[in-house]
Order: C-alpha cells, then sequence, then structure tokens
C-alpha cells in the first residue's frame, strides 16, 4: 500500500480530508490537507506562482519541494501531525518525496475584539482570543522589551495542544522558573485543556479557596503581571493570560488603575478592599446581631431591627442562608443564560422574588438591604475567580457568627486570614507583595 | 521571606497587645495603691532589658535555636533549663484560655457555655499552630492592617469620660517599694515574661533585627501606660479596683451618640481578641516545637492533637475564677524564671559563643 492509499484510509471518515494532484513546473504533485484548515485554492495559486517565478526551470524534485517547505520523511507518523495542524503536504509519488508548507488558511479565528468579561473604563481596549499565536502578537505589542521570553511546549498525548510560556528574563526569580519549567517538563504527557490540568501538571493546591491562577483577558495586565516578575501561561484555544502566582493585592488591583490620577487610584483601590470585606462580613454580621448579640445595636435600632422581623418564623441563620442560595442561583443563572434572557431573570429575582419574600414574612426588609449590599460588594474585586473565593468566604463567617454570635464572626475572620497566611502557590506565599522580582527598578 | 524583620517585631507586638489589655490592670490596682507609673516602668524596664538580651545572645550564637543554644553547653543542660518553659507556656495557656473565655461570657455571650468558648479558642489556636510560624507570621501583618483602626478609634473616644484628678498624687509620699514583692505585682509580670520566647524557635527565613524589636517595645510602652491609667482616669483607684476587667468597664462607659453601636467595647474586644488568638496560636506553637525536640519520634501533628485535647481538657477542669488566682500564684517562681533568667542565660551563652567565634578568627 503506498503512501496516497494509507493516508486515504486514515482519514476515511473525516469528510475534509483532500488529496489533489496539480502540476508544479514538470511534476505532478499530489497536494494533501484538511479542507477546513486549508483554503484550498488560494494555496495552489500561491503555489503555483511561487515556482513559475522560479529562475531554474529545471531542479529534481526534492531541491523545487525544499524551496516550497520543509522537507519531511514520506511516512505515515510524520505526515499525520502535520496534516492535523494544518500544512499542507506535497507528495512527489515518483521519487517519494515529501514537503510541508505553510498554506494560506482558512480563517477560523475572530478579529481582536473588546474583552467580554472584563470592562475597562480608561486602558487598552483589545483583548486575547482563542488562536494563541495572535494572542502573543497582541502581547508583544504591549511588552516591547527585549527580555520577553516565549518558551513553547506541546502537552498531551491524545490531544496535543500548545502551551506557551511566557516570562520577562529580568524579572523573575530564577528558583521560581525553574521550578515550573521542571514542572511543565515532567508533566508534559498530561493533556492540558483546562485549569484544573494545569494545577494538576504544577502540583498546585487543587482544593484552595483562593485561586491558584489569575486568568485576564486584558493584555496590559498580563503584561504588568510579567513587569512584576510572573509567569503567564497561554493555552491554545484558551482566551485568557493564565498569571501564576495569584497574590492577594491581584484582588485590588490592576493595570488600568494607573490611568487614573494618583489618588484617585489609591481610593478605588482602598473602594475595593472595602467592598470585600463589606461582602465577607455583613452577612455574619447581619446573623450575629439579630439572633446573638442585639444589644450591641443602637436601642432605636435594634427595635426597628426587631420590628422588621416580627412575623419572619424561623432564626436569622436560616433567613440569611435561604436568600443567599436565592442569590448565588440568580448569579449563577444570569451566567448560564443568553443575553437576552439574562434582564428577565435579573427582574424576577430582583424584583418579583425579593418584594414577593418580604411580602409573604419570609424574609425581613433589612436583609434583601443586607444581601443586595453584599452581591454588589462582592463584584468590586479585580477578576472574576477572585470574586468567587469572597463569594464562598463569607458563609464561614454566617456559620461560626450563628454559634458565637460577634465572637463568632470574629473567630470566622482570624480563620481566613489564617487561611491565606497559609496558602503558597509554586512557593510564593499568598500574602506577599505584588512584586516579585528581586532587582528594582531604582537600584538596578 | 522576611529579611528585614519586621515580620517577627510585628508578632512581638501582637502577641502582647492581646495581653496588656485584659488581666494587666487588675493586677495592677491589687498591687499598688498610687502611682501606678512607677511599677509600670520599673516592669516595663525589665522587660525591655530581657528582651534586649535575649535577641542580642540570640543574634551572637549566630541565629541559632535557642534550644541548639543552651544545648552547645551541656547534653543536659536544655533539658534543665527547658522544661520549666514547657510547664510555664502550658500554664499560660490555660489560664488565658480560661480567663478570656470567662471575660467573653461576661462582656456578651452570657447564655453560651464556658466550654464551648474555650473549645472555639482552642480550636483556632490549634489552626494557626499546625500551620506554622511563618504562615502565623504573615496572618500577623493581616490583623495588624485589619483591627488597628478600630482598637486605636476606641482608644482615642476612650478619652471622653476622663477627669485628670484622678492622676494625682504623682508619687506616693511613702513609696517603699514593698509592692515588688507582692505576689499581685508577681502576677501582673504575666504580660512581660515569656510572649518574647518564641523569637528563639524562629525558622530561618524570618529574621530578628533589634533595631526593629526594640522599636516594637518601645511601641508598647504607651499600651501598657494607657491600659491602666484610662480606667484609674476615668473611675479614680478606688472603683476600679473593684472590676475584675477595669478597661473594659471603662470602655463600655464611652458613648459615641452618632454611631450605629450602642457598646463600642464589643470592638475593642474583638479586635484585641484578634490579636490574643495569634498569642495562643504562637504559645501553643512554642509548646509543640519544644515538645518536639523533647520526645522527636513522635509526630509533630501527633503532639499538637494530643498537647490541644490535654490543654483544653485541663482548662475545662479549672472549676472558677478563685481557682485561676491561685494558679497565678502558683507559677511566680516559673514567670520570674521565663522572665529573667532565660533571656540572661541566653545572653552569657551568646556573649561565651562571640568571644569564642573571635578568638578562632583571630588564631586563624
Amino acid at each position: 500500500m503506498d503512501l496516497k492509499e494509507s493516508l486515504a484510509e486514515y482519514f476515511k471518515a473525516n469528510a475534509d480530508y483532500f488529496n489533489v494532484e496539480i502540476r508544479l513546473q514538470q511534476y505532478q504533485v499530489q497536494v494533501i490537507g484538511l479542507d477546513s484548515l486549508v483554503d484550498l485554492p488560494q494555496s495552489i495559486a500561491s503555489l503555483q506562482t511561487q515556482t513559475s517565478n522560479l529562475v531554474k526551470t529545471s531542479l529534481p524534485p526534492a531541491k523545487l519541494l525544499k524551496i516550497l517547505g520543509e522537507l519531511v520523511e514520506p511516512n505515515l507518523a510524520s505526515i499525520i501531525p502535520d496534516i492535523m495542524k494544518g500544512h499542507l503536504i506535497l507528495l512527489e509519488p515518483l521519487s517519494g518525496t515529501c514537503c510541508a508548507v505553510l498554506p494560506i488558511s482558512k480563517n477560523v479565528t475572530r478579529s481582536v475584539s473588546a474583552p467580554e468579561t472584563e470592562s475597562t473604563v480608561y486602558g487598552s481596549s483589545s483583548s486575547f482570543l482563542e488562536d494563541i499565536h495572535t494572542n502573543i502578537g497582541i502581547l508583544r505589542k504591549h511588552c516591547t522589551g527585549s527580555s520577553l521570553q516565549v518558551e513553547a511546549y506541546t502537552a498531551g498525548s491524545s490531544h496535543p495542544k500548545s502551551l506557551m510560556l511566557i516570562y520577562q528574563e529580568d524579572r523573575i526569580k530564577p528558583q521560581l522558573l525553574q521550578s515550573i519549567q521542571a514542572k511543565i517538563r515532567a508533566g508534559l504527557h498530561q493533556d492540558v485543556q483546562h485549569i484544573q490540568q494545569l494545577e494538576n501538571m504544577l502540583g498546585l493546591n487543587k482544593w484552595s479557596f483562593v485561586t491558584n491562577f489569575n486568568m485576564t483577558e486584558l493584555p496590559q495586565n498580563a503584561a504588568h503581571a510579567l513587569q512584576q516578575g510572573k509567569v503567564v501561561f497561554m493555552i491554545d484555544r484558551h482566551p485568557f493570560a493564565i498569571i501564576l502566582p495569584s497574590l492577594v493585592m491581584d484582588m485590588f488591583c490592576m493595570k488600568d488603575d494607573h490611568n487614573y490620577p494618583r489618588t484617585f487610584m489609591y481610593l478605588i483601590r482602598l473602594l475595593r478592599i472595602v467592598g470585600v470585606l463589606i461582602a465577607t462580613i455583613i452577612p455574619g454580621l447581619y446573623v450575629a446581631l439579630v439572633s446573638i448579640n442585639p444589644e450591641v445595636l443602637r436601642l432605636q435600632l435594634a427595635l426597628s431591627i426587631a420590628n422588621s422581623r416580627q412575623d419572619v418564623p424561623y432564626p436569622a441563620f436560616v433567613e440569611t442562608l435561604l436568600l443567599l442560595i436565592v442569590l448565588e442561583l440568580i448569579l449563577e443563572a444570569s451566567v448560564r443564560l443568553p443575553k437576552s434572557v439574562g434582564p428577565t431573570i435579573t427582574m424576577v429575582g430582583g424584583i418579583i422574588l425579593g418584594q414577593a419574600a418580604v411580602s409573604a414574612k419570609l424574609v425581613s426588609n433589612l436583609l434583601i438591604i443586607v444581601l443586595a449590599g453584599t452581591t454588589i460588594a462582592s463584584s468590586t474585586v479585580v477578576g472574576f475567580q477572585n470574586a468567587v473565593s469572597v463569594r464562598v468566604f463569607k458563609y464561614l463567617l454566617i456559620i461560626l457568627s450563628a454559634i458565637y454570635g460577634m465572637l463568632g464572626l470574629l473567630a470566622g475572620i482570624v480563620v481566613i486570614c489564617a487561611y491565606m497566611g497559609h496558602q503558597k502557590s509554586m512557593g510564593i506565599p499568598y500574602l506577599s507583595f505584588p512584586t516579585l522580582n528581586q532587582k528594582d527598578d531604582r537600584n538596578g | 521571606m522576611d529579611k528585614s524583620g519586621y515580620q517577627a517585631a510585628i508578632v512581638y507586638v501582637v502577641c502582647h497587645m492581646g495581653l496588656i489589655f485584659f488581666l494587666y490592670p487588675s493586677d495592677l490596682f491589687s498591687a499598688m495603691d498610687m502611682g501606678h507609673w512607677i511599677g509600670i516602668s520599673i516592669s516595663y524596664a525589665l522587660h525591655a532589658i530581657a528582651l534586649y538580651m535575649y535577641v542580642k545572645g540570640l543574634q551572637w550564637a549566630a541565629h541559632r535555636n535557642v534550644v541548639d543554644i543552651f544545648g552547645s553547653v551541656g547534653k543536659f543542660l536544655p533539658w534543665l533549663l527547658l522544661l520549666p518553659a514547657l510547664l510555664y507556656f502550658g500554664v499560660a495557656i490555660i489560664i488565658t484560655i480560661r480567663a478570656y473565655s470567662e471575660m467573653l461570657t461576661l462582656v456578651f455571650l452570657s447564655s453560651t457555655p464556658l466550654w464551648a468558648i474555650q473549645l472555639l479558642l482552642i480550636s483556632i489556636a490549634f489552626l494557626m499552630a499546625w500551620q506554622g510560624m511563618s504562615s502565623m507570621a504573615r496572618t500577623s501583618v493581616l490583623l495588624v492592617i485589619l483591627f488597628t483602626i478600630p482598637i486605636l478609634f476606641v482608644l482615642c473616644f476612650s478619652f471622653q469620660n476622663v477627669d485628670w484628678y484622678y492622676l494625682l498624687p504623682i508619687i506616693d509620699p511613702g513609696q517603699s517599694f514593698h509592692f515588688l514583692a507582692k505576689p499581685d505585682f508577681l502576677v501582673s509580670l504575666f504580660v512581660y515574661a515569656g510572649g518574647f520566647f518564641f523569637l528563639g524557635l524562629l525558622p530561618p527565613s524570618i529574621q530578628i533585627s533589634t533595631k526593629k524589636m526594640m522599636l516594637g517595645c518601645l511601641l508598647l510602652f504607651p499600651m501598657f501606660l494607657l491600659s491602666v491609667y484610662l480606667p484609674l482616669l476615668t473611675f479614680g483607684h478606688a472603683t476600679a479596683e473593684l472590676y475584675e476587667f477595669p478597661m473594659l468597664m471603662t470602655i463600655d462607659t464611652v458613648n459615641i451618640t452618632w454611631l450605629l453601636f450602642d457598646r463600642v467595647t464589643i470592638f475593642f474586644l474583638l479586635s484585641l481578641m484578634a490579636f490574643a488568638f495569634l498569642y495562643l496560636g504562637v504559645t501553643l506553637w512554642v509548646l509543640v516545637t519544644l515538645a518536639k525536640r523533647a520526645v522527636p519520634f513522635i509526630p509533630q501533628n501527633v503532639l499538637l492533637i494530643a498537647l490541644t485535647i490535654g490543654l483544653f481538657a485541663i482548662s475545662i477542669a479549672i472549676p472558677n475564677w478563685d481557682y485561676l488566682k491561685t494558679l497565678q500564684g502558683w507559677i511566680i517562681p516559673l514567670r520570674l524564671y521565663m522572665f529573667l533568667v532565660i533571656p540572661l542565660i541566653t545572653f552569657i551563652i551568646g556573649w561565651r559563643h562571640k568571644h569564642k567565634a573571635n578568638r578562632t578568627t583571630e588564631v586563624t
């Protein structure tokens, strides 16, 4: 069975496989590839233009093909990966020479557009997209220094994916880089289709409540992270830069803040910190004040709260948990739903459910305010994955507050602080300062 | 990760802040009738000297573990010297847990049983000690950031009901310094003793800087004064002496009309409790580290669990407040030993070590 037949046999279940014969100079050449990835007519036209422009007209097939592309062994094992990548294979059957050509490819990526999960006010509004090379191109536009290094790996055996490790050589700590490189090399056989698999590969804590990676759609954030001595991962078909390690200040700071006047930048960051504190503490505080320590409040306020809860039949703990879970459901649903249905859910959740729950004496008026404030505040942090961490922590505080009141609330805060103090990724504590690089700008 | 010495200093300050405002004022009130600042200054000066000697001794001995430093002199010396430390920290944890849970019940958890609060205190201390010193050091920084503002806020407002005439007489005309030998005064040394012992067990990743430690120590001096003088200026000695927790009573008198909350005590108390949690964690960690040195064949985690359960069992076995007072009286010798002898020995061994090192460099 010759190569043509065995290729046809291999790709018989792939309708987009083609094998056509064209004439290049004096040779009949087979052109092989995948229709879905290659723009065939344009590629053939380009090949013919290239050959017709050659000065020497009688080249042996091997030399001719070498001019057009990269020679490969004419066997299945070496050709198939090239075809899968979207290359075009030229085969001269008489001499058995074979080469892989970069064709004019079908456009399967969208153009650079505005970010969809992160929004910017003052800042570049281009975002990463699925194609890894475009991503790196965009990033290079933001990091024009010569120290930017891009290492390419192909990870996984069943569905290989390209994984790019990007860092700034003069910024990153050598130990951090070496440990990451060693982990990647050791785990190259593992598939990296999603973040959990990347965590697996790097040996990070899979059950952590704080995120190990920061993901960003915004090239300026990725460039900023590189400046700080962090590494950025890019996975093909993944429209995010994955920044490692993630530190506590990443919750509050982003690159675009620097486009505000300095005073406002600090005020905005302070606001985000307050937002996180409110989001984690307030529901627990409500439970503690209403059910265990009402004497802390001013008498008038305590009375008015008691009045609003008069007909609510169950303890504050159940009341809060009930509404919080409904809120989580609304949040999750509005992420899942198409944009056209989203507003309906918001309306049903916000107006109908909220109003009805109060009228039916299921929850108190105050609780609606508390939880609305909480939900809004928890979204002030930078990065969706950080918002998820914040959402989780408040439940610990609610449970402890329901048992120990204000003391429980405090104990919960201390536990969260201790937990954050204990977290590390790749040996770098979560509570470190944002700049990891040893070299200082001022003293070189 | 910390090379500047800030973390060690912060842990030191935080641990003491968690102790100063609770038991210290009432002990000092029962020890002295007037001229309290003399007592505070004397014990503070001793504390500062002890701290300085301890830190210097550690640094001269090339930042080694305090157990190794004592071990360099003789094989059984660390056993002999550190066994009292082990005992002292055990009792210190029990007293702290018991006293604080009593206070918490008093202030705002009247219907919660004591054992439940003790369980909460010890489990959080356990959690912190489990994570190790580096994590606790980072946690302490976070706690300082979160809780300093409420503490300062309340301290500023607690001058509201102050009557400055209570400051007088500044000096007792018949001052005889006989208070120095009073058991109550020796009990009040609780806040000065042992709080800095953990410095000798720090992992190499956390460095100690003498300058920053002494700065931290300086920061504590106004706190010692405030903890005694705020109640004194608000109530006068005769009344303040009657309270079990004079500082909390003082803050309970504060009334801020524009605040949402009626009792600012709770914020003060809670912020200080956060620091006290760290003190408990650090002390438990010191206990485990020492115990691990004593019995190296038992895994550290097993030791920690055993210690936690043991301490919890003892602390719920203490029947009442008077019993606790007696217990505090019993450990006075141990406390003085921790306070004065251990820093002195460390200083001497460190000094010897330095001289030996100097001589070897001279010879070569």
